[in-house]
């Protein structure tokens, strides 16, 4: 199984090795249980940042669609089909949407949505750290 | 040395492995490498293969490459020739090995001489595949989602049998020295060198397994043949290493010095034919895939 990334995209790189990755466990192309390179591996491999590789990993480990098991290596999750066709991108955009409409409903002006928002994304990054 | 074998017997074998260490060294394998390049030039003309040459390639430069091939194939006759002086001196002076050994230095120094020329070679394929990599300029990039791992390229009861040797060879070393009695400097340089030489092997393979391809240019298929033949080569150099280390220190056990020439050769010669020998039969350049070389407007992801 190859992957494929196009340096001059406008997707982030991360976002396609995702997409690759989850498009492959959805055509049987990586079936459960199936062993994945290692992040230097496939750093080196497609002359990436590890950092971009550990970030698309860390994605795909947080939808369930892989799972690292210490030294031994990252597989492909036994739940990664039925996880990998949830896209949370569209489920984001779709509730914002939804909240934002609410937002005009109750005549709220865009840039006020924008600040609220912007202040409410600071706060919970402030709270993170 | 043993009364059963005769200084001439000795002195044949020397000089036969000797021989043999002249011919393949500075005529045999530099032949080889001329022929590969010669090969590259006649079937991969810079009109069809631009990428090959990564800077420009007019016949003045064809000319100066093929003047520069005659002058390495000169050097390394020249070699041959001095090697053929040396030997036909000892066989009309009557040498005979010193009985407490010492006289491997020579060959050793011999072997050096014999490996300035194909050490050139390789620092020149390092700078080249250095200007590929630089100006490699593809906006597509492809690899393979299957991880790789050492045993898929080599067998573990060869890299057993390299780490096995490899204690035996320090433990032999180790417990016939008086650390006490000798606090000698020279037995913590060996027991160091061996260990970075070992060390260094397994870098090696571990840059060529996990590390960026040397040539960006190359199909999948001859990268996995090439991390195959690194594998190899390296854990057949450990595993020789290990061996000679362990010869070499029973020699001294026994005092059989006077074979010291003999088995450095050997050893010199197996490094050669197992390093470069086995890179040569295994990547046969007729069988290496350049299309990756191709012009198709835009460089191709191999």
């Amino acid at each position: 199984m190859k992957i494929k990334v196009d340096i001059e995209s406008p997707d982030p790189l991360f976002a396609q090795l995702v997409e690759q990755i989850k498009t492959a466990v959805q055509q049987d192309a990586l079936t459960p249980g199936d062993a994945l390179p290692s992040i230097r591996q496939l750093a080196n491999d497609l002359d990436l940042n590890n950092k971009t590789v550990a970030k698309a990993y860390r994605m795909l480990e947080r939808d369930s669609v892989i799972q690292t098991k210490g030294y031994r290596g990252t597989f492909v999750h036994p739940d990664a089909k039925a996880n990998s066709s949830i896209d949370l991108k569209s489920w984001v955009s779709s509730k914002l949407t939804e909240t934002i409409q609410t937002f005009r409903n109750a005549g709220v002006t865009d840039s006020e949505i924008r600040i609220a928002f912007a202040d409410v994304l600071n706060n919970r990054q402030t709270g993170r750290e | 040395m043993p009364a059963s074998i005769s200084m001439t017997s000795i002195l044949v074998l020397f000089y036969v492995i000797f021989a043999s260490q002249i011919f393949l060294l500075s005529i045999y394998y530099p032949g080889k490498i001329h022929g590969r390049v010669r090969y590259i030039l006649e079937q991969f003309p810079t009109a069809d293969y631009p990428k090959l040459y990564p800077t420009k390639f007019d016949q003045g430069k064809a000319d100066k490459g093929n003047r520069k091939l005659r002058f390495y194939m000169g050097v390394n006759y020249l070699i041959a020739f001095i090697g053929a002086v040396i030997l036909f001196k000892m066989i009309n002076s009557g040498y005979r090995p010193a009985p407490e050994g010492g006289d491997e230095i020579f060959v050793m120094l011999y072997f050096f001489l014999q490996a300035a020329p194909l050490l050139y070679a390789e620092i020149k394929e390092y700078t080249y595949h250095k200007l590929l990599r630089e100006n490699y300029t593809s906006n597509t990039r492809t690899a393979d989602l299957k991880p790789r791992r050492l045993f898929d390229f080599v067998s573990p009861f060869s890299v057993a049998a390299a780490v096995v040797l490899y204690v035996t060879m320090m433990y032999l070393y180790i417990t016939s020295r008086d650390f006490s009695v000798q606090p000698n400097i020279e037995i913590y340089i060996t027991i160091f060198g061996m260990t970075g030489m070992q060390i260094m092997f397994a870098a090696i393979v571990g840059s060529h397994l996990y590390g960026k391809k040397i040539n960006p240019y190359m199909s999948h298929e001859d990268q996995m043949t090439q991390i195959g033949v690194i594998a190899k080569i390296m854990v057949f150099a450990s595993i020789g290493a290990s061996v000679f280390m362990t010869i070499t220190h029973l020699v001294d056990q026994y005092s059989l010095e006077v074979f010291d020439p003999v088995i450095s050769s050997v050893y010199f010669q197996f490094c050669v034919v197992f390093g470069i020998g086995f890179t040569f039969r295994t990547l046969r350049i007729e069988k290496l895939n350049f299309d990756g070389f191709k012009d198709t407007g835009s460089t191709p992801s191999p």
